[in-house]
């Protein structure tokens, strides 16, 4: 008899809460006329978490309208399946004498005074025995079914699931991948696919992810919240980009995944380089920015290539200033150039003359280029050819060298430059040749002018002759190293 | 403009209007065709030569001034000379490349070609450096790229720790674990020429040109032993064609690695014909300090020239130089600053008069990058040094919208002191750029900038004032070889 009891207090109290939240069945006011639960709820019929409602003729027994005001009232016909995964029926078999219909439902000790189970009653005689609702290490698939087959909630109560105080930890971010993996039953408790795909950009891949059922209300709520990517730590290093991301994307390109589409990759790697590793990615929209990156400017910022991804800001690619800086980085392929830069990115630099904005020098570069010049700070001779190019223009200015060896010229006529041009000379030789052809010079220093020897005393004759004989000659009227006769 | 010229000017527009008319392009091209046009107008004053008879004033000095305060040289001979402006003299250079890659005839097989057209516009005074030259093939080759190595054929360039040299000839690369072998032979081209030697190029502004083409030749090595270190070790001869000497024989070494949040990189070049290292380079700097960077840097610098010139026989001398930057960049912060200095100690010439044998620089920059679409960046350098010196500060303002559009404005004031020339004058100048991207593959710049040139303390001396803008045009056809395939579209 207890034990019917039981089963029927069970079955009742949700039939009684609901009711209560629903219509409001003022519960207390008949508990003077109903002593047990079964009076209206008689019945357990276990599809789900439902129960028995009394039937309306039940209710008219008293309100008819004469002995109490008549009331109309149907059950519903069928109950929106929630998330609650409740079987009362499996409950009684395991409640024994020891529970009834109060022992989840009562709200107060005095009778019928009834509402909604609390989780903490269920997690309360559950094995697990969590502390509280809402704890890390719940087992949410003991109570609750998964939100894509909750078919019957709304929109709105989806939205007001209660988020997880875990959930808003700082490394949850970077936890949950793995926490997922080990439980996406429990995930899929609150969340569809799209719930990850808000994020992750390669939900489409990802099997964890796909574990997960689609769910079109997920869907439309996921799309109007912003896609949440914060910079992971590792990415805040300085030369991340140029110096250390190739590493990290080889060791868990997966991870990378997660934020960045082929489409990141490619606005740079133009070439062979980290394309298996690419491939891997999600294909994204093809890359506007990938065509232009062969002539991108020889700036030391990359601009905004990976907005269409997670990273909205600028990313700087190399060090401060290296444009000026790269030469032994390049040569010995410390950074694979390559791997970003088609080869004729070099050249519009290293073969010079384009302007506009992807100029290496700045404007009016003319009028400042002469400390460059002479401190090769950039080195001229790299790109032009100080003969055909710098020359030519210091001619058709007015700078190039005339016959006349103490003319005021170019140089500073406040002193006898002819006795300074020879320091001068060898500390910027190449200065002395963007304006003088050799002719100018062999005039004093050769055989047949007046044998001023231009050499140093470090001057080794022998080693430069036995590479080009031949130069010797240009001024010497006779081969200096030949043996005396 | 000759034929060839109008050729390529003709398949320039021809492939910029389909780009523009073109509302798809079809994905089974395998061939892309770039173009850069950059046109330019150039003001320039050139000086020239005046003189007047020494006995205007038999009784001055070697150097005196005319009674506007022009210094001029009397010599022994009966005329003192000095320089003063000529007019304004224009030019308008255009310069159009064309950059062609073509693939898919085998699996790692491409084609590769960059061509650039020469002319000017405008002629007045003035010929733009090279602008005669109307028509280069900077490079032309075939490219097999396999993961174990590559190989090349025709005309191309080879860049490390030498410089820069163009040849027509053959390299190969071979990968080996964490090697890589490379060998280049072929024919020499000139660097800053893309011309032979005995081309005629040189011959026409040098009285001693080479009468020989040059071989090249040339093996590099590097070794990859960790993720964080590479090494590279490269030998390069430039034979004479009668094979009775060399042009250039050299050798460089370049390394870099990163340990301890420091990156460290070395760079050394070695003359054999002079036993002079050209270049040697170490440079020290933190890599992963999220606010402020610090760079030090030590450089010895020697000047090389190729033995087809005498230049090398008169012992030019090199300095020792120390540089350093440190850059504070905060995080999330709005503002950035980087300062720099070096100083640099010629080494000694055994020649002359004493001049300076050392020079300094120093400068900061400081910018700002908004949230929205405005940056702003200020900057001051000082270099003092033999032979030029300048003082100069300018101001940068720009504007993005979205990547497509960009707009600036630049003002600048430079002070040229001690330069052996010019003299002292102070140069103010403001100037407007604006980019923009029509279409994905077509874009725009351009800019133009006045600049005045005054003396100091009123003293007469040549007028620089001037005028320059420049139009700059990239398009491209054609697919990226680097970029996805885009999927077929799915009628529905």
């Amino acid at each position: 008899m207890k034990r019917l009891f039981a089963i029927v207090l069970l079955a009742v109290a949700p039939i009684v809460l609901g009711a209560q939240q629903r219509d409001g069945f003022p519960h207390d006011k008949h508990a003077k006329l109903f002593p047990v639960c079964t009076s209206c709820h008689g019945s357990t019929t276990d599809n789900g978490a439902l129960r028995s409602l009394p039937a309306p003729s039940q209710c008219v027994t008293c309100h008819d309208g004469s002995k109490r005001r008549r009331v109309t009232w149907a059950p519903p016909e069928s109950r929106p399946v929630g998330l609650l995964a409740f079987s009362h029926s499996a409950h009684d078999a395991k409640a024994g004498t020891e529970a009834n219909c109060q022992s989840c439902h009562a709200t107060a000790t005095t009778w019928m005074a009834i509402g909604k189970a609390a989780p903490a009653t269920c997690v309360g005689c559950h094995a697990h025995k969590v502390p509280e609702h809402l704890s890390p290490d719940a087992k949410c698939t003991t109570c609750h079914r998964p939100l894509a087959r909750a078919v019957g909630m709304t929109d709105a109560q989806i939205k007001a699931l209660p988020k997880p105080a875990t959930h808003e930890s700082s490394d949850f971010l970077e936890a949950h991948g793995a926490q997922a993996k080990a439980s996406i039953a429990t995930c899929a408790t609150c969340h569809a696919q799209q719930s990850c795909a808000r994020c992750h950009l390669d939900a489409s891949r990802n099997a964890t992810i796909a574990a997960l059922s689609p769910d079109v209300r997920v869907a439309r709520l996921a799309a109007a919240l912003a896609p949440n990517r914060p910079q992971p730590a590792d990415h805040k290093v300085a030369d991340f980009v140029a110096g250390v991301h190739g590493r990290t994307a080889t060791a868990s390109t997966a991870r990378c995944a997660v934020c960045h589409t082929q489409t990141t990759c490619l606005t740079c790697h133009t070439g062979t380089i980290g394309r298996t590793a690419i491939a891997s990615l999600t294909p994204g929209a093809p890359a506007p920015t990938a065509t232009r990156v062969a002539s991108r400017p020889a700036t030391d910022w990359t601009p905004a290539p990976h907005s269409a991804n997670a990273v909205s800001k600028p990313i700087k690619v190399h060090a401060d200033n290296w444009s000026k800086v790269h030469g032994p980085s390049a040569a010995s392929e410390a950074t694979t150039c390559s791997g970003c830069h088609a080869q004729r990115f070099c050249k519009d630099c290293h073969a010079a003359e384009r302007v506009g904005a992807k100029r290496y020098h700045p404007a009016n570069f003319v009028s400042r280029h002469a400390p460059e010049a002479y401190s090769a700070e950039t080195e001229c001779a790299t790109c032009h050819s100080v003969q055909a190019f710098c020359r030519d223009c210091h001619r058709q200015a007015g700078f190039a060298a005339t016959s006349q060896r103490r003319g005021t010229g170019f140089h500073n006529g406040a002193a006898p430059w002819l006795l300074q041009h020879g320091r001068a000379a060898r500390q910027d030789l190449t200065g002395c040749t963007s304006c003088h052809q050799q002719s100018y010079c062999t005039q004093c220093h050769s055989n047949s002018g007046w044998s001023i020897n231009p050499h140093g005393p470090d001057f080794d004759a022998a080693r430069m002759a036995a590479r080009n004989r031949t130069m010797c000659l240009r001024c010497h009227l006779r081969d200096p190293l030949a043996p005396k006769p | 403009m000759n034929r060839r010229f109008a050729l390529l000017v003709a398949v320039g527009a021809l492939a910029t209007l389909g780009t523009l008319v073109t509302p798809a392009r079809s994905q089974a091209q395998n061939v892309r065709i770039t173009g850069v046009t950059s046109m330019q107008y150039v003001q320039m004053r050139p000086v020239e030569r005046d003189s007047l008879f020494s006995s205007y004033d038999p009784n001055a000095d070697e150097y005196r001034r005319l009674p506007d305060g022009t210094l001029i040289h009397c010599g022994s001979t009966d005329y003192c000379y000095w320089y003063k402006s000529l007019g304004i003299a224009t030019a308008a250079p255009l310069i159009q490349d064309l950059s062609f890659t073509s693939w898919g005839m085998a699996q790692g097989l491409s084609i590769h070609a960059d061509v650039r057209a020469r002319t000017q516009l405008i002629t007045d005074g003035f010929t733009y450096p090279r602008s005669n030259d109307n028509f280069d093939v900077l490079d032309a080759y075939a490219e097999w790229q396999r993961p174990w190595g590559r190989a090349r054929l025709g005309r191309q360039w080879v860049n490390g720790g030498l410089g820069t040299y163009d040849f027509d000839g053959a390299s190969a690369l071979v990968r080996r674990d964490r090697w890589s072998y490379e060998g280049w032979a072929g024919r020499a081209l000139v660097g800053g020429i893309n011309d032979t030697h005995t081309s005629g190029v040189l011959a026409a502004v040098e009285n001693y040109p080479p009468d020989q083409d040059g071989w090249i030749l040339g093996t590099r090595v590097r070794f990859r032993p960790n993720l964080s270190t590479s090494l590279a070790a490269m030998y390069q001869r430039v034979v004479v064609n009668d094979r009775s000497g060399v042009y250039s024989e050299r050798a460089a070494f370049d390394a870099s690695t990163r340990y301890a949040g420091l990156s460290l990189d070395g760079a050394f070049a070695y003359d054999f014909a002079t036993g002079a290292w050209n270049e040697a380079r170490f440079r020290v700097s933190t890599t992963r300090t999220r606010t402020i960077s610090v760079s030090t840097e030590i450089k010895h610098y020697v000047p090389f020239f190729e033995l087809w010139t005498i230049w090398g026989a008169f012992s030019p001398v090199g300095y020792n130089e120390a540089r350093s930057t440190v850059d504070w960049h905060p995080s999330g912060s709005h503002w950035a600053l980087s300062t720099h200095g070096a100083y640099r100690k010629y080494e000694e010439t055994n020649a002359g008069l004493t001049l300076s044998t050392n020079g300094w620089r120093a400068g900061a920059d400081l910018s700002w990058t908004g949230s929205g679409s405005f940056s702003a960046l200020g900057t001051y350098d000082i270099a003092i040094g033999n032979g030029a010196s300048r003082s100069d500060a300018s101001t940068s303002f720009r504007w993005n919208r979205g990547e497509d559009f960009s707009a600036g404005v630049d003002l600048s004031a430079l002070q040229t002191i001690y330069e052996f020339r010019v003299g002292t004058g102070q140069v103010f100048g403001v100037a407007v750029n604006a980019s923009k991207r029509l279409f994905s593959d077509l874009s725009i710049s351009g800019d133009i900038g006045l600049y005045r040139h005054v003396q100091l303390l009123g003293e007469p001396g040549p007028d620089w004032n001037q005028k320059r803008a420049s139009l700059r045009f990239e398009w491209s056809v054609g697919r990226d070889p680097g970029a996805p395939i885009a999927p077929k579209a799915v009628k529905p």
